[in-house]
């Protein structure tokens, strides 16, 4: 199995390193919108109360995309072929939510405005990763400067992969974060 | 207008709800956030006496978030509560952060005016366009989590924010504080007095509308030069991973802690390494939070006490927390030498949840052990306030403990004596003692200040002497002789000297610089940590772009600072309308007469100063040193004529 070719990047977070800040939604609802809504954004951070902590619900375009699958119309999903990111093509859409229920990872949401929220990688500079403030990795043992890393990436397959590696071997990970819940709730495991 | 929300008043006595716009004049006048609250709040004492008692039904709660607060700049999202206060019976402000301003904003309100007096326990409930007033006799009694826990199960959803006041507000402790979003306080002045004094138990708001943006691409850009800003900051990685918590070890080298109630300025050393922003993060740092909405810092954060850290760690093992600030450090470890993260922790988590402002505990607490210390206080007076005896040597958090408890559920006489706030608990107890207390006591103005040693800061002691609400540090949120900015201190006087520490040089225009330009942060409804503090690197025409694209207001940078010097000259004139005049500018005896025995600034003491520094701030200000009153000139120079009249017909101001 390997990466399909136009999957140059691929758009990942790291819930460990979100700090609930929502820059990441007031600034996508202003770029899609012109206005700031968090209601209103393609992507939503969802508060973990157990820990104390944030998860970013992201769409992963995936492929193939079970919300392209299970799309009625033939060409009202369609894939950027410059980006790989799954798109909704407004003139064939017909609202049959299709899409959001198959959605493994509840990624695609209806707006205030009953319009479908669904990310499309901004044409390849996503607005959210570009203004998700960094993080430091602080390391007791590593000398200033510590490394940065923000929790929203768009990056190469094998870069995210790297981190992910990194990640383990720093023990960062010491208590899985829960994701949003709706997933399982469908009877949906990610 | 765009970018801006309307105001939203209540009356809970007759129960009437009604929203007005903010006028464009208004906006232009005062911004916006703390500007525009303070404005409201002085018309509101033109139609009433400004001399009422602040628990009356007459006192007024007002909450409002400036413009570029909860839209994403970059700053965070500050809510500032106005009211007259409590604790120190003048003008009183406190600000949070939290989402509850934020849910508040995206509802389409930036103030809320509150007044009257509920007949019964309430809520208020504001979701978008609806907004109610709800009975809340089952949530009195509870605590701030247990409220907000209660609310959200009660109105059936989670996407709520709420505001909200523990035991210590519906028991009328006078520094009760208000509680956002379950851990953000809105801790000085006692705004959850008088919250609990309106019978009001809790504002829930959630806010699906958004807001206006007049130019998206502007305000990108407004956020790329804010981000540039953060970058070129020598301390931001410090800042980052810290937050307040850093200044612990700064202070200790500077000889700013105040030790055992300001015994000492130095914490030992190996008590120190207990309570260190480095042990904090090397031991039980947990996750690291925003405290709200659009902050590019993040410096909030909780911790997970694992249970083998520390000598109390066993007894909290497994316990979360919030992060303590500097403040609460100050106030809870260093004050009364508690060298014991995770029961200073403990302390703070119990504080949160009574709703309590955590400076004025750590004075009483500072003052209870230091009389302990010298014997004037002994277990036969505990015994016989508590009914159970009780020792309070320096450093016994479980003491610490049982006087939270007291104070916050006023079951006993120890926490009756200490509900009016340290300085009136250290003349009572000189009436009970018949000896003398007072000076013993580090207050300022009626009430705690900042716990913290000030002698050798003379800028800070003179921000703490003229502050308007009680001694307070972040009205003049000054940094130059504290932070030794030699940049800004060019910036503004064109002289080094104002940076230098233990130099008095320009140390009270400097103060006066300080609180004139304070208030624009706080107009803004953005943090004032690292944005107030380096004017340099975030200069006010970073902000005047932001506002421009937001609300399409044209703001230049003079007009910018006139509108925060406006808000100054306000909460002033307000408190000049009290008869406050230049003799209630002072600090404690502690700080006037006794001199730092040890360290950095050994020798050090207010009285050697302070007069002096006073006539320069005064003389900065465009005021009149000898009553301390505003001037005629100066009040018609920033376009306050209105005010002016107001004062000048109760002989408040001299030409």
């Amino acid at each position: 199995m390997t990466i399909p070719a136009n999957r140059v990047k691929i758009f990942r977070a790291e819930p460990e390193l979100c700090t609930g800040c929502g820059m990441c939604e007031l600034l996508c609802s202003l770029n899609k919108t012109g206005r700031i809504n968090i209601y209103e954004a393609r992507l939503r951070i969802t508060p973990v109360e157990k820990t104390d902590s944030f998860s970013p619900t992201i769409c992963r375009h995936c492929q193939p995309a079970p919300c392209q699958k299970a799309c009625p119309v033939p060409e009202a999903m369609t894939q950027d072929p410059k980006t790989g990111a799954i798109i909704i093509n407004e003139k064939e859409f017909i609202h049959c939510l299709a899409c959001a229920e198959a959605c493994p990872f509840a990624a695609i949401q209806v707006g205030p405005h009953k319009e479908l929220l669904k990310c499309d990688l901004c044409g390849g500079d996503p607005t959210c990763v570009k203004y998700c403030p960094p993080r430091v990795m602080y390391s007791k043992d590593k000398p200033y400067p510590w490394p940065q890393r923000s929790c929203l990436q768009y990056v190469a397959p094998h870069e995210a992969m790297a981190t992910k590696r990194q990640a383990v071997v720093e023990n960062r990970h010491p208590e899985p974060v829960e994701g949003r819940s709706l997933a399982e709730e469908k009877g949906v495991r990610s | 207008m765009t970018g801006y929300g309307s105001i939203l008043r209540i009356d809970l006595t007759t129960e009437k709800i009604s929203t007005e716009p903010i006028p464009v004049e208004l906006c232009k006048r005062f911004i916006g956030g703390a500007g525009i609250n303070t404005w409201l709040f002085w018309e509101h004492f033109l139609k009433v006496d400004p001399k009422i008692d602040p628990l009356s039904p007459d006192n007024v709660l007002i909450a409002g978030v400036g413009p570029l607060g909860a839209t994403g700049y970059g700053g965070g999202t500050k809510m500032k509560w106005t009211f007259k206060s409590p604790t120190y019976n003048t003008f009183g402000d406190s600000i949070c952060g939290g989402h509850f301003g934020a849910q508040l904003r995206w509802a389409g309100y930036d103030h809320i005016v509150i007044t009257g007096k509920a007949a019964k326990p309430v809520y208020i409930w504001i979701d978008d366009d609806k907004v109610e007033i709800r009975d809340a006799s089952r949530l009195w009694g509870h605590d701030v989590d247990e409220t907000d826990n209660l609310i959200k199960t009660s109105l059936g959803t989670k996407e709520l924010e709420t505001a909200a006041i523990g035991q210590a507000g519906e028991n009328l402790v006078t520094y009760a504080s208000i509680i956002a979003s379950r851990h953000r306080v809105a801790g000085r002045s006692g705004s959850g007095c008088v919250m609990g004094s309106k019978n009001l138990k809790a504002i829930a708001a959630r806010g699906t509308k958004g807001l206006d943006v007049s130019d998206p691409k502007g305000f990108f850009a407004a956020i790329t030069a804010l981000i540039a800003s953060v970058n070129s900051m020598a301390e931001r990685d410090i800042i980052k991973l810290y937050g307040t918590l850093r200044l612990t070890s700064y202070l200790q080298r500077t000889g700013g802690n105040a030790w055992r109630n300001c015994q000492s300025v130095q914490v030992p050393q190996e008590s120190f390494n207990m309570i260190s922003h480095r042990w904090y993060l090397e031991n039980i740092a947990d996750t690291s939070l925003s405290c709200s909405p659009g902050c590019l810092l993040s410096c909030a954060g909780t911790y997970k006490v694992k249970g083998d850290e520390s000598p109390s760690a066993s007894k909290f093992a497994g316990k979360r927390g919030y992060k303590p600030e500097y403040l609460a450090m100050a106030s809870l470890a260093i004050t009364p030498d508690i060298h014991d993260f995770p029961a200073v922790g403990y302390l703070n988590d119990k504080l949160r949840k009574y709703g309590m402002d955590c400076a004025e505990i750590g004075a009483c607490c500072g003052l209870l052990m230091e009389l302990w210390q010298r014997g004037i206080i002994t277990e036969a007076d505990t015994k016989e306030w508590l009914g159970e005896p009780l020792s309070l040597e320096w450093g016994n958090y479980e003491s610490a403990a049982r006087l939270i408890d007291s104070i916050a559920l006023q079951k006993d006489r120890l926490g009756n004596i200490f509900k009016a706030g340290v300085y009136k608990a250290a003349q009572r107890l000189e009436e009970l003692k018949s000896t003398s207390i007072l000076k013993y006591a580090v207050y300022g103005k009626g009430g705690a200040p900042f716990t913290e040693e000030i002698r050798h800061f003379p800028s800070w002691a003179t921000n703490m002497a003229v502050s308007s609400r009680g001694g307070d540090h972040l009205k003049g949120f000054g940094t130059l002789d504290r932070w030794g900015r030699r940049d800004i201190a060019e910036h503004y006087f064109g002289n080094q000297k104002a940076a230098a520490p233990l130099d008095i040089t320009l140390k009270g225009a400097s103060s006066a610089v300080a609180e004139n330009y304070t208030p624009l942060i706080n107009c803004l409804g953005v943090c004032l940590f690292v944005v107030d503090v380096d004017p340099i690197n975030f200069p006010p025409k970073n902000f005047a772009l932001a506002l421009k694209a937001t609300t399409g207001l044209d703001f230049t940078v003079p007009e910018l600072l006139a509108a925060a010097e406006r808000v100054a000259n306000l909460e002033k004139a307000f408190n000049t309308r009290l008869g406050l005049r230049r003799q209630d500018d002072k600090i404690c005896e502690r700080w006037m007469k006794e001199p730092e025995v040890q360290g950095y600034g050994k020798g050090w003491k207010a009285e050697d100063y302070l007069d002096k520094l006073l006539d320069e701030y005064y003389e900065y200000h465009g005021w009149d040193k000898t009553t301390g009153l505003q001037t005629r000139k100066k009040l018609d120079e920033l376009g306050m004529q209105d005010v002016a009249g107001v004062l000048d017909r109760e002989g408040g101001v001299v030409a």
